[in-house]
Formats: structure tokens, C-alpha cells, sequence
């Protein structure tokens, strides 16, 4: 077991951890690769192992999939889930969002969306930022965690 | 709907679902056209309602949901810093 799987599978309890948006379609779309450990994370959250945050930028990029628009049945189902399932805290972007994203894109020159995400896990004081995007890597005021790295 | 807000949910449906008297449901609205209330049985785990639900929305690439949520981003980073 590396030190990466260690630290997913050794998450303190009440820790605070940001989900990025893959996390959840791998989950909506049973990911061939990615489905199990997707599916563990949430479930850790939602029984109560660790608290979950995300940001509204994970909502709109679960729910902009041209197949979800047109099929409102599943739409609406992922948007319940966002509003209702247990320990996850969906942040809006806010003032202080803002701010500290503005310092990530300057400091780190990555997109916006990539900034508001990690500016949204440290606002919240995100103990551990699971993603699997390498873009992170390179921009690590939270402590990362990449997927493929445990794959 | 009563004066109060209040509807009643036909007995075929509360029979065919096994719901009745002290049953926790929760409500969502849509609010943007076509406006719709849906209104769920109180769910046990989330994650069971949606794990699958858009299975091949995606495409049959593995890595394809990773690529997309890349192309989002990259939507916004198509310039240098000013």
C-alpha cells in the first residue's frame, strides 16, 4: 500500500474533504475504472466517516452533460442528490471564494474553474483535496490526493 | 392543494410505494420551464439513488468524464494571465 492509499483509506473521522466534480460522474456514470473508489469516497461521506465539501462548480459540471439536460428524470434525481445527501456541504462562490481564488489563478496561472475549486477547499479548511486531475498537483495549499496516483 | 399548502397522494400510489402515516418525503423544485415538484420517499443512501444512473453518458472511454471535465475547465484558460 503506498502513502497515497494511505491517506484515503486513513482519513481521520470528522475530516474535512473536498470532493472534485469527477468524483461524482464516475459515480452517475458506473466509471469502468473509477466507479468502486468513486463510490467508496461518497459512501465514506455519507455514512459519516469524513465530512464531504464540493463546490457549485462540481454541480454545474455534473449536470451540464448534454444527456442529463434532455433527460430530466436523472437530472433531477443528481440534483437531489446534491441537496440532500448527508455530510456535504456544496459551497457557493462567495466573497472570500473569490478573493482566494483570484490569488490561485494568479499564483498557480490555472483556469478559474481549477481555482474556485481548491479556493472553495481551503476556505472550508479542507484537510485533503481528492480529485483526479494532475493539474492539482501542481498547486497544493490542500493536501492532494490524484486517483490515478492509487490506481 | 388545501388552503395550507397540503396535498394528498392518491392511495394507489401510497399503496403501490408501501407509504403511509409518518412517511418523510423530500421535495425538490424545478423552477426554470418545464417547471416540475418532484417529491421523494425519503432516500436511506444517496449514493445508491445515483451510482449508475447515467451510466454511458459519458461515452464507452473510460477516461473520457476525466477529458470532459479537463475541456470545461480549459474553457476558461485559453489566455495567459493579463
Amino acid at each position: 500500500m503506498n502513502g497515497q492509499t494511505d491517506l484515503l483509506t486513513n482519513i481521520p473521522k470528522e475530516s474535512k474533504v473536498f470532493l472534485d466534480s469527477m468524483i461524482f460522474i464516475y459515480t452517475v456514470e458506473k466509471n469502468p475504472i473509477y466507479y468502486n473508489i468513486a463510490y467508496s469516497i461518497i459512501d465514506g461521506m455519507e455514512t459519516g466517516k469524513y465530512l464531504g465539501y464540493t463546490s457549485v462548480m462540481s454541480l454545474i459540471e455534473t449536470l451540464a452533460k448534454k444527456d442529463l439536460r434532455t433527460n430530466t428524470t436523472k437530472y433531477d434525481y443528481i440534483a437531489a442528490f446534491f441537496a440532500n445527501v448527508g455530510n456535504l456541504t456544496v459551497a457557493k462562490i462567495d466573497h472570500e471564494i473569490a478573493y482566494t481564488a483570484t490569488g490561485l489563478r494568479r499564483n498557480y496561472n490555472v483556469s478559474v474553474p481549477d481555482a474556485i475549486q481548491m479556493a472553495t477547499a481551503v476556505v472550508n479548511k479542507c484537510d485533503l483535496f481528492i480529485t483526479n486531475d494532475a493539474v492539482f498537483k501542481t498547486m497544493q495549499p490542500v493536501r492532494t490526493l490524484i486517483l490515478d496516483d492509487i490506481m | 392543494m388545501s388552503s395550507q399548502g397540503q396535498i394528498t397522494i392518491p392511495k394507489n400510489v401510497r399503496d403501490s410505494m408501501g407509504i403511509g402515516g409518518g412517511s418523510e418525503f423530500v421535495v425538490m423544485a424545478r423552477t426554470e420551464s418545464p417547471q416540475v415538484i418532484n417529491i421523494y420517499p425519503k432516500v436511506k443512501k444517496w449514493v445508491d439513488v445515483i451510482c449508475g444512473i447515467a451510466e454511458g453518458a459519458w461515452g464507452d472511454d473510460p477516461q473520457a468524464s476525466t477529458k470532459y471535465v479537463r475541456s470545461l475547465r480549459n474553457e476558461w484558460a485559453n489566455r495567459p494571465l493579463d
